[in-house]
């Protein structure tokens, strides 16, 4: 951290006439040799692809698989991670799977955090999870919601956020902040709007 | 011919002083309840805010009168005038005054044998206008306010009632003015004999007027308005002069019967110094004092809730009501005999 | 005979579950939530609720600003408790970017969010003790949540959202008299929340109102997601100033009180005793507020390297985290706000079922929620 300050101060006081080209800094480590990676490792090897460590918070990396649900079970049961704290997803239109979906779970016991990350490719459906923490409910809507990702098994898929008759998913890339679903305001309030100026036909 | 006259002038004057009573009640609410609360209550129109109740008349008055499409439109237009009729009729038979009161003319419109009966059961009919207000809505908030308020009145009415029972054994009359008589001729108010009823039939009261902590028929945080949400403006205003009406009705009951009408306090020791005062002032001295009881409870406790309402009436104040009833009875039997 | 069975089946078709649309606009859904019940007489059999009124998009304007923009935007999550809010932000962009924030900003930070969280503990007490019919209550919360408003407005200049803080610290040194406004509300609080339980804790009526009202066991609580006083009113005693100090918590000397029934009532003592706590954190901190700098030293136009990360703070309704992703850019590639509310209002469905409509609002003022933080 104290690099860092330095770094940024040094930018300050000798201000170049352009900026100056940033150092990659790596964030990531390597989470090998961590147990609770080793074990997941050891018990799912066809799940986990890796596990990372940024800023003293574990990342482990999965792709989807038929035992998905197992190895979240097994998170529960035998790791005790008891709340699934959040549940959220990040677009990346340039992979090839699209979307990443993020469970954060945390321990009560442990006093831990665990981030999960999760690749998908668009139009594949992920098995709930919220049958195994109930807390899974409203955020796998909301995910679906914005991003449109279907969870296979969800007890009431709807939109939560957006109205029900909605089409579009404002929280991907390429959805632009003044987009607004044209046909949805027609029905239902009866005007429409100009996208670049927001002018109200 | 004259007293036909006489029973005119009186009514007016009645009417009128109700009117106002009322519309100053809910000024004296909103100050009281308003210092109780670190507040200060109106403050902008007139001295004080004096000219507030007026200017909410008048507003009210002004406003449109909406009638909702889907509602039982003649019923719509009856509940209110139903609940406001009933709440005015009931002060035909209360005695403001002794018999001597009023320059002689008698303080009271009329006194009939059975007026305290006559008054329950005129009081009981007001509760159709609620229903039907509930009903004519077509709208479920005033539908669930106005069946909690038929549930509500219909038990509370009972032990009521029966409390009240107590008093006129000792008066041995059903008469406003005979009960009176009957406490002064005892020389105490019948408050000290019959605490338990005393207690009984101000709780009651309370839950029959609909007041905090009772106010489930028009609890606000849960059914919005209750009965009355559908209705605006002059009709709105009818429900309100109505509910206000009865909160005077009860605490005029509460004095009649148990706190001596028209009497003063300690008569051995004021008698010789306030003679001079009216029995009327005594009595309106009374009631506003009730009526400030109200505004205290309502500042004070939150609001209980439906089922506990009714178990309250039913385990606890109808069977007490009871006891009372058959104690009373025991005692003036054993001094008869 | 067959008349008869007619009568019978109109019968039964009469006595269908009521549905009872509540909200939004309705007075004590604390705001645009609408709750569709379905009641059977007064009981409720299933509730639905329908929330998103309030959606602004919080999360996709801010993947379109600068980080430094985007603060402000955060501060209208949960406008109740706009400081905690600011702070939590905030910080998770000092984690991400890697600086410390000077003892003086931290101690500051730590005096204001308190300040907050008995602000927003008494705004929830008012409307709790309103919903349930206590109206003076109501009143005199806002009286004592005005001073703190006050205080707001002397060091931010706004009184609601106060966009108190900035990345690396805090935009300017404290007001002078700032520590005796602080100091003189310190003083006032305790009287005066005994004025409220006096008024309340041992009252019949609000004992009958919120015992046995909405219980939940605290594995059930963990399990449905429930965070803050309303998880530590199931009696699991964890509170992240504590779990995962952040700021400079663990200087402080403070206790995390907690429930055993997981009622609406041990709720309402939970957050009443987390008020007299929040007093002494700021007690505490504002004797010893250390001299220095205020803010740390951050560029103008911030470029975190490539990385995500999750941070989170106990606001005065649970966790609010943000989890936020750079690509190493100027604006954030992904901004997730972990709302308290949204998952406690989750649990809602699960306290309800079973009980009167009362109840319902009884509950819905337990929870303690914000919609503009559940529709972000």
């Amino acid at each position: 951290m104290a690099e860092e300050n330095k770094k940024n101060s040094e930018k300050k006081t000798a201000p170049p006439k352009r900026p100056p080209k940033k150092e990659e800094v790596n964030l990531y480590e390597d989470l090998a040799g961590a147990e609770i990676f080793e074990n997941l490792k050891s018990k799912f090897s066809d799940l986990v692809v890796d596990g990372k460590k940024i800023r003293g918070q574990n990342i482990i990396y999965l792709k989807n698989g038929e035992n998905l649900l197992d190895l979240f079970i097994y998170l529960r049961d035998e790791e005790k991670f008891d709340m699934l704290a959040d549940l959220t997803a990040i677009d990346y239109p340039e992979r090839e799977k699209r979307f990443t979906v993020l469970y954060n779970l945390y321990s009560f016991s442990k006093l831990e955090r665990l981030l999960i990350r999760l690749d998908i490719s668009e139009g594949e459906e992920v098995e709930t999870v919220s049958n195994i923490w109930p807390s899974a409910n409203w955020p796998e809507r909301e995910v679906f919601d914005m991003f449109g990702i279907k969870f296979k098994n969800h007890p009431d898929l709807r939109r939560i956020l957006l109205p029900e008759d909605w089409k579009t998913h404002p929280l991907r890339k390429d959805f632009n902040v003044k987009d607004r679903d044209q046909d949805w305001m027609e029905k239902h309030l009866g005007i429409r709007e100009d996208v670049n100026t927001g002018e109200v036909k | 011919m004259d007293f036909l006259l006489v029973a005119v002038v009186k009514i007016i004057i009645i009417l009128v002083f109700i009117s106002l009573g009322v519309a100053y009640l809910t000024y004296l609410e909103r100050k009281v309840i308003g210092h109780m609360q670190v507040r200060l209550g109106p403050m902008r129109v007139g001295w004080h805010g004096l000219l507030q109740p007026i200017a909410d008349g008048l507003k009210l008055v002004i406003k449109e009168d909406i009638i909702p499409t889907q509602s039982d439109k003649l019923m719509f237009i009856l509940a209110p005038v139903i609940c406001f009729l009933h709440a005015f009729i009931v002060y035909t038979f209360i005695p403001f005054d002794g018999p001597g009161g009023f320059w002689g003319y008698g303080g009271y419109v009329s006194d009939v044998n059975v007026g305290l009966l006559f008054i329950l059961a005129v009081a009981s009919v007001g509760v159709v206008g609620i229903i039907l207000g509930g009903w004519a809505s077509n709208s479920k908030y005033p539908l669930l306010g106005s069946l909690r308020s038929v549930a509500q009145l219909v038990s509370y009415e009972v032990a009521m009632g029966l409390a009240i029972m107590g008093p006129i054994l000792l008066a041995g009359s059903l008469s406003m003015v005979e009960i009176v008589k009957a406490q002064e001729k005892m020389g105490v108010w019948f408050f000290v004999p019959q605490i338990v009823a005393f207690v009984i039939y101000f709780i009651c009261g309370v839950a029959e007027t609909n007041r905090a902590p009772f106010d489930l028929p028009e609890a606000e945080s849960e059914l919005v308005g209750g009965y009355h949400t559908e209705y605006s403006g002059f009709r709105f205003a009818i429900f309100f002069l109505a509910e206000y009406a009865n909160m005077i009705t009860v605490s005029a009951i509460a004095v009649t019967v148990f706190l001596g009408g028209w009497m003063m306090p300690f008569p051995s020791l004021l008698k010789p110094y306030l003679s001079f005062v009216p029995g009327f002032v005594w009595f309106c001295l009374k009631v506003m004092f009730f009526l400030f009881v109200y505004l205290w409870i309502r500042a004070t406790f939150p609001r209980y809730r439906f089922d506990q309402l009714m178990s309250i009436g039913w385990k606890i104040l109808l069977p007490l009501s009871i006891a009372n009833l058959v104690v009373t009875s025991f005692i003036i039997l054993y001094l008869k005999m | 005979m067959i008349e008869d069975k007619k009568v019978e089946e109109k019968f039964v078709d009469a006595t269908e579950e009521l549905v009872l649309n509540m909200g939004p606009q309705h007075p004590s859904t604390h705001g645009v939530l609408r709750v569709i019940l379905k009641l059977h007489h007064e009981k409720v059999v299933d509730l639905d609720c329908d929330i998103g009124y309030l959606h602004r998009g919080v999360e996709k304007i801010s993947e379109n600003l600068s980080y430094k923009l985007a603060a402000p935007y955060m501060d209208r999550l949960d406008y109740i408790a706009a400081v905690s809010n600011n702070l939590a932000y905030v910080e998770t962009v000092e984690k991400l970017i890697g600086v410390e924030v000077p003892k003086k900003a931290q101690y500051i930070r730590v005096i204001l969010t308190e300040l907050n969280r008995i602000a927003s503990h008494l705004l929830w007490l008012a409307t709790h003790a309103l919903d349930i019919g206590a109206m003076t209550v109501f009143l005199y919360c806002f009286r004592e949540r005005e001073e703190i408003l006050n205080i707001f407005e002397m060091v931010t200049g706004a009184r609601l959202t106060t966009n108190a803080f900035r990345i690396g610290g805090i935009p300017a040194d404290v007001p002078e008299g700032f520590e005796k406004a602080v100091k003189d509300f310190c003083k006032i609080l305790p009287g005066r929340i005994e004025e409220y339980e006096g008024l309340l804790t041992k009252n019949r009526i609000w004992i009958a109102r919120t015992k046995n009202i909405g219980v939940i066991s605290g594995e059930d609580a963990i399990a449905i997601g429930l965070t803050g006083p309303s998880l530590r009113g199931s009696g699991v005693k964890w509170d992240l100033r504590k779990a995962h100090p952040y700021e400079c918590y663990d200087e402080f000397d403070f206790e995390i009180p907690t429930g055993k029934n997981g009622d609406t009532y041990d709720r309402y003592l939970v957050r009443l005793e987390e008020m007299r706590q929040a007093r002494k954190i700021i007690l505490q901190a504002i004797d010893g507020i250390p001299d220095g700098d205020y803010m740390a030293k951050v560029p103008k136009m911030l470029r975190p390297p490539k990385g995500e990360v999750y941070h989170s703070i106990e606001a005065p309704k649970g966790e609010l985290g943000f989890y936020i992703v750079s690509d190493g850019s100027t604006k954030p590639y992904r901004v997730r706000i972990k709302g308290p509310s949204f998952f406690n209002l989750q649990a809602l469905k699960t306290l309800c079922v079973g009980h009167y409509v009362a109840d319902v609002v009884a509950i819905i003022g337990t929870l303690d929620i914000v919609l503009g933080e559940i529709d972000r």
